[in-house]
């Protein structure tokens, strides 16, 4: 399953979050799924969670899987393995979303993007991810160009 | 008569014991006579063998004395020439042998020369060795040092060059932090950002 509309990790708390609101108040609604759904999550949302389901074997609209859907997508997204990313500057929400976009593209698989931010830095990323780091910073160029006047 | 018979008959007794004693008596004085006899005999035969032994003791003791005296010329003559010839001997010994040890002790000079002059030769070798093995030791420790030397004085450049360039760094990297970010482009943070995860991938952080 590819996620369209889960990014970040703001992106993964927001959704679980919702999803947890759902699970609990879903006893009030009296089987009414569709209704619930459509005013607790956004399209993009929904689009997500029938996905999931489906790839899952299970019925959107049957309450009881609806119970382990949601269990299971917030299983799911948690799972998704991190990439921290320390940035120079303070991306907006649409930048942010932008980037890790293009970032989930080049990595070729699901993976969340957790950013941070350390002006110190001035350009490029230092990257972690499954306990791996690198740093591609502009501070690092400048301090390799100083380090090879100094040599 | 009867008692006169037996007085008669006790002095009759008594003068035949005193008749017999006399007797008696006479042959003893005769048997001592003729013993002082044979005394006499044997004092003056013992004085006769003892004159006789006194005689033969006196030419014994004479002749010895004529002996003696000729032993001892005889002895005398003979420690003389013995003597004689022991100084002659003497005398060529110690000739000979005062040849022998200055033969010797030439040949010991000679020697012990030859030896020292040996030992030069061989402690002079041995000294010109020491000498350029100290002076190899020497030289070795002076480069040893000068090299020590010069490594203090590139550590000491190093450190001053490197410190100069930290403080240098420190200014360069103020300067580089508040000016350069005013100079990037959002468009630009976005694109170092992109290259920075293009070459995390091709370094193999995502494997």
């Amino acid at each position: 399953m590819k996620l369209e509309y889960i990014y970040t990790k703001n992106d993964v708390n927001s959704v679980t979050e919702k999803l947890e609101v759902l699970r609990n108040s879903f006893y009030k609604t009296n089987g009414q799924i569709s209704k619930i759904i459509n005013k607790s999550l956004t399209l993009e949302e929904k689009e997500m969670l029938i996905e999931f389901s489906k790839s899952n074997g299970l019925n959107f609209d049957n309450v009881k899987d609806f119970s382990n859907i949601i269990e299971g997508f917030i299983k799911y997204i948690a799972n998704i393995p991190v990439l921290t990313l320390t940035v120079a500057f303070n991306p907006t929400y649409e930048n942010t979303r932008n980037i890790a976009a293009e970032i989930k593209e080049i990595v070729g698989r699901e993976v969340i993007i957790s950013f941070k931010t350390n002006p110190a830095i001035i350009g490029g990323a230092v990257l972690e991810y499954n306990g791996k780091y690198k740093s591609h910073t502009l501070i690092d160029k400048v301090r390799g160009s100083q380090n090879q006047h100094s040599l | 008569m009867k008692e006169n018979l037996l007085p008669m008959l006790v002095t009759l007794f008594d003068l035949i014991i005193l008749i017999l004693l006399f007797f008696y008596w006479i042959i003893l004085l005769r048997k001592e006579r003729k013993l002082r006899e044979k005394d006499q005999r044997i004092y003056e035969k013992a004085e006769e063998v003892l004159e006789e032994a006194h005689q033969k003791a006196n030419s014994i003791i004479n002749n010895s004395d004529i002996l003696s005296n000729k032993i001892k010329e005889d002895t005398d003559n003979t420690i003389t020439n013995l003597v004689y010839k022991l100084n002659e001997n003497f005398d060529s010994l110690t000739k000979k042998t005062e040849i022998q040890y200055k033969e010797q002790i030439d040949t010991y000079i000679q020697n012990i020369n030859k030896a020292n002059d040996e030992a030069i030769k061989k402690y002079s070798i041995i000294w010109k060795d020491k000498i350029s093995e100290i002076e190899e030791r020497l030289n070795k420790k002076t480069d040893e040092i000068l090299k020590e030397s010069k490594i203090e004085i590139q550590e000491y450049k190093k450190k001053q060059i490197d410190k100069l360039s930290k403080q240098l760094n420190l200014r360069l990297d103020t300067i580089i932090k508040e000016l350069l970010p005013k100079y990037i482009s959002l468009e630009n943070h976005k694109r170092l950002i992109i290259e920075a995860v293009e070459k995390a991938k091709e370094e193999g952080i995502f494997l």
